[in-house]
């Protein structure tokens, strides 16, 4: 068996659910999260000379995953910015999603900018400090600390009156 | 403002659990890895390809390549004027495969090396330089660059027929790591216009180099 295939079956054994997971938490959505999840096992084993090793591949994948996810959220940005021009009508969100939506997690995570969620994730679901956060979006650890303060302060607003229910 | 690091955790786990079990195997991500792979290796290979391609035929392209000599501004010679054939240590060898075959030699190897030089009639040579590149040489007016050690040197005319170069190099048994080393010269001299077929041609004045013999050299010093 090839060493990556090896170290992919012991990846999958028992941390491919909650890899899913945190793709779950960026993107808010099954489905996507199941392909982001894939997207990022197949770079970060796709790489012929570049394998990850054994004891670094979950932290590999979750790493481009995060990478992924913010680089999706960009392009869909830039699509959004231009998408009204093309279309001539602006995309807004049904409000009675907002109801539907029982999950105000979900929802409040949704309300963060791709960068301020991955840096919630990373250091409220993946334990991550600030400068393991920083090494793996290559940013500034004041620009993570700044992201988190910024992500708590708008959950803090969304979430709080949820949890007074 | 209510929510603590340690509720924002919570809240995260609870988010998390409401994913689905992944739908996908390892089956299913080992045929898109092993896509991905085949596709990077085979656009890996297509550079290697094309470097190696181009470093191949460039050099060939440079052996034919005659530059006009300073001033004339005419075309260089339709026809070949000055044909070097080789020998190596009695071993005489195409002009193709010493190009692209090349010859092995070792660290500290003897080489008798025999040029003979064909001149047709009506053309003349006024100097020509032979000795070893590293893969790069050129003309200038003052002789050739890029061409060191210089085995042979010689400012005096030659006229049409055979003239034969007997020349002697120790590869150096001290060379760095280069993958081969060439047998170069370069020449400047008078020839027809278009040729020595027809003879009625102006003569122009032509400097060119050549590689002449791809020295391969081993790894292990003998």
């Amino acid at each position: 068996m090839e060493s990556w295939r090896r170290v992919l079956t012991e990846l999958a054994g028992d941390r491919l659910e909650s890899l899913k997971r945190q793709a779950f938490l960026l993107c808010g959505d099954d489905d996507q999260a199941e392909d982001l999840a894939q997207d990022a096992l197949v770079r970060a084993f796709g790489r012929p000379l570049r394998a990850p090793r054994p004891e670094a591949a979950e932290a590999y994948v979750r790493t481009i995953m995060v990478n992924l996810f913010i680089d999706g959220a960009r392009r869909q940005s830039r699509w959004n910015r231009k998408a009204p021009l093309l279309a001539g009508t602006a995309t807004v969100p049904d409000p009675a999603d907002r109801i539907v939506t029982r999950d105000a997690v979900r929802t409040a995570l949704g309300s963060l900018s791709a960068r301020q969620r991955a840096c919630v994730v990373l250091r409220y679901y993946q334990d991550l400090t600030v400068p393991q956060i920083a090494a793996a979006l290559g940013m500034r650890d004041g620009t993570v600390k700044r992201h988190l303060s910024e992500a708590m302060d708008k959950l803090a607003v969304q979430l709080s009156p949820v949890e007074n229910r | 403002m209510n929510l603590t690091e340690q509720d924002l955790c919570q809240h995260l786990e609870a988010a998390a659990r409401q994913a689905t079990p992944p739908r996908f195997t390892v089956g299913d991500l080992s045929v898109s890895i092993r896509k991905r792979r085949r596709r990077i290796i085979t656009a890996a290979s297509a550079c290697l390809a094309a470097v190696a391609a181009i470093a191949v035929v460039l050099p060939l392209g440079l052996i034919g390549g005659a530059s006009p000599g300073a001033g004339s501004g005419a075309p260089p010679p339709a026809v070949k004027p000055i044909m070097l054939t080789v020998s190596v240590n009695g071993q005489r060898l195409s002009p193709r495969d010493a190009l692209t075959r090349g010859l092995a030699v070792s660290r500290s190897e003897h080489l008798s090396i025999e040029v003979i030089a064909t001149i047709p009639s009506r053309a003349r040579i006024d100097g020509i330089w032979l000795g070893i590149s590293t893969g790069s040489i050129g003309q200038s007016r003052t002789g050739p660059i890029g061409l060191r050690p210089v085995l042979a040197h010689l400012r005096i005319h030659l006229g049409p027929g055979r003239h034969m170069f007997r020349l002697a190099w120790t590869v150096p048994a001290r060379l760095g790591n280069p993958a081969h080393l060439w047998l170069a010269g370069t020449w400047a001299g008078m020839v027809p216009e278009t040729g020595p077929a027809r003879s009625r041609e102006p003569l122009i004045q032509v400097a060119e180099y050549l590689y002449l013999v791809r020295l391969v050299l081993s790894r292990r010093a003998t």
